[in-house]
């Protein structure tokens, strides 16, 4: 080491006042006998270890394994997603979870009396599970939605306020 | 042995005929001083020993893409201190120990530990380094033992030489009151 950094370590710690500043700076260790001679030799052996390793590591033939394996947790891994998204639809698949256009297509093609149907299913699950009266307050007046858009509007809203799920109030037109 | 400078050990294990001897030439000149730096750190010989044997074997999967620019000195002292340091967290996982608990583990080993041939002096130092926060322990054992510029310092640790410096002092202040009280 050189003998400038030796000295500013004395120098450093004779400013702090240091009883350290005596010391030879061994930390009293001790090694077995012949380590250091040793040593090289055990890090040689490791590196060669290493290399038989690596080079049988992968074997073409194991990759051709490989690929069956790799494929089959690529599908469990889809099968758990798409599981997890169908849990994640059954427990929140209300309205305002689902792309709109798909429920405005729907809309757009039932007539005035399945709209009406419609509004009496959803005022019976709102009865059944007592909640406010849907028709009180939310039954629009005669005129004010007589567009499709503003029918939609009026139910993606009421299904919104309900929690109810669209294959419910689908399937109440059946 | 012939005594090579850092980057003609380099020149000759990138560009010789043989990498195996030029590495060998890189690891008889750095065993000793990596060997203690992590020592002071694990405290124990076999935990030393496999710690360093871990380091060179790193040191030789990268050295072939090893460009010099930190230079060969600091760039083994970073690997080892960051390979003593995973062993120490390594520990601290699989005995569910906080690092404190890891640490006065250590000074127990210290006071049984066979071979420390120091005297009751160096002893009491090493008791009071393991008090010392992880970080603080290592910027003194590497300026007090191993007389490591704050420039070297700065690049083991990627820590400025001003924090550096603070660090030092104040885990020379802290190792002082122990061994006054």
């Amino acid at each position: 080491m050189e003998k400038e950094t030796r000295n500013n370590i004395r120098k450093e710690l004779q400013e702090l006042g240091s009883q350290l500043e005596g010391h030879s700076g061994q930390a009293g260790f001790g090694v077995p006998e012949g380590y250091f001679d040793r040593l090289p030799q055990a890090v040689q052996q490791r590196i060669s270890a290493g290399r038989q390793h690596q080079t049988r590591r992968v074997p073409a033939f194991a990759l051709g394994r490989l690929v069956p394996v790799i494929a089959s947790i690529a599908l469990l891994i889809a099968v758990a997603f798409s599981f997890f998204l169908l849990q994640t639809g059954t427990e929140n698949g209300y309205l305002t979870h689902t792309d709109e256009s798909v429920y405005e297509e729907y809309f757009a093609l039932v007539s005035e009396y399945d709209r009406s149907l419609l509004l009496e299913f959803a005022s019976q699950q709102a009865d059944a599970e007592g909640l406010p009266s849907f028709r009180e307050g939310f039954l629009p007046d005669a005129g004010m939605y007589s567009e499709d858009d503003h029918v939609v509007e009026y139910f993606l809203d009421m299904a919104d306020y309900y929690g109810f799920n669209t294959s419910d109030l689908i399937a109440g037109l059946d | 042995m012939a005594h090579y400078s850092d980057d003609e050990l380099l020149e000759l294990f990138q560009k010789g005929d043989n990498p195996d001897y030029a590495f060998n030439l890189i690891v008889r000149k750095y065993q000793q001083p990596l060997y203690w730096h992590i020592r002071r750190m694990v405290i124990v010989h076999e935990d030393a020993d496999d710690t360093l044997q871990d380091v060179f074997v790193k040191a030789w999967n990268a050295l072939e893409n090893f460009r010099g620019d930190s230079g060969l000195y600091t760039w083994l002292y970073r690997i080892a201190t960051n390979e003593a340091l995973t062993f120490l967290k390594k520990k601290k996982t699989r005995f569910f120990l906080p690092l404190l608990d890891v640490e006065s583990q250590l000074a127990e080993r210290l006071e049984s530990e066979p071979l420390l041939d120091g005297n009751a002096m160096e002893k009491k130092i090493q008791k009071a380094i393991l008090t010392l926060p992880e970080k603080q322990r290592l910027v003194f054992n590497l300026r007090y033992y191993d007389e490591m510029k704050y420039e070297d310092m700065s690049k083991v640790l990627d820590t400025s030489e001003g924090a550096l410096k603070a660090s030092y002092h104040h885990a020379v202040k802290k190792i002082e009151k122990i061994l006054t009280s």
